[in-house]
């Protein structure tokens, strides 16, 4: 009988893990859903921008 | 580690920012739920960033110190009005749900809206970790807390989320059929939402 038992936890420990597994890939889905996109243009151009506006002369400290 | 902070030149910096902005735009609508105030917080993050980089070491993980810094801004400033009390329904049918695959969106609106009813901090550990691949130490930088916070946020997180997906939305049971119809019911539920704003 505790053999059935060490099974039956078995059994569950597999489950339980089979289903972290299936959680791990799915979180990673819905987070690579967005990596995959397109970057919109803004962010390069606003990137760009940003080291124009500083790069013509490194007056940082006057 | 006596020599003083190395620093990238900024066209490494750059580039390498440049590479990371899927990822800010991932993390920043993992805690928006919105898609469009998601890239506004990310390209915020992304100009404090580039405008910070002095301050960042080469050699350590320019994601994590990124999202450090996209973090800061979403809780700072203008978290009221980027984070929504509820996920909006035509939003998250616009941003979730793959066509090509209707089936794997209705499992990942479903994880999504169990996600949505974690505790902020809960959610923000089981992202960080389990979608964007930040070790625990270096997720426990992000959100300013000890390893075993981080690690303790994540496994309750994981816990929640699998007994909700379970109870309400048969998400991880092996019953295929029972998913789909749920997900389904979610789904009229929400286009009648939202043909009734529109008539309202």
């Amino acid at each position: 009988m505790d053999e059935k038992k060490t099974a039956g936890r078995k059994q569950a420990d597999t489950e339980r893990k089979r289903r972290g597994d299936r959680l791990g890939e799915q979180l990673r889905r819905l987070y690579d859903d967005v990596t995959h996109e397109n970057v919109p243009d803004d962010f390069l151009r606003l990137l760009e921008e940003a080291e124009r506006a500083r790069s013509p002369d490194k007056s940082d400290k006057s | 580690m006596s020599e003083p902070m190395d620093r990238l030149d900024d066209a490494t910096f750059k580039r390498e920012l440049t590479g990371l902005i899927p990822h800010l735009r991932a993390f920043a609508r993992s805690l928006c739920g919105d898609a469009f105030m998601a890239d506004d917080l990310a390209q915020d993050a992304m100009l404090k960033a580039w405008h910070a980089r002095e301050s960042f070491q080469a050699g350590t993980n320019m994601k994590a110190w990124a999202f450090t810094i996209l973090r800061n801004v979403f809780y700072s400033e203008k978290r009221r009005s980027w984070r929504r009390e509820s996920l909006d329904p035509e939003v998250a049918e616009a941003t979730l749900v793959s066509p090509s695959n209707p089936g794997d969106g209705l499992d990942l609106l479903a994880l999504r809206n169990a996600l949505n009813m974690l505790p902020e901090d809960q959610r923000e550990a089981l992202i960080l970790v389990g979608a964007g691949g930040l070790a625990y130490e270096e997720a426990a930088e992000v959100c300013g807390c000890a390893v075993g916070t981080i690690k303790s946020r994540v496994s309750r997180a994981r816990k929640a989320v699998t007994d909700l997906l379970e109870s309400n939305q048969s998400g991880f049971s092996s019953d295929d059929t029972m998913r789909a119809a749920e997900a389904f019911d979610d789904i009229m539920e929400q286009a009648a939402a939202i043909s009734a704003a529109n008539n309202g």
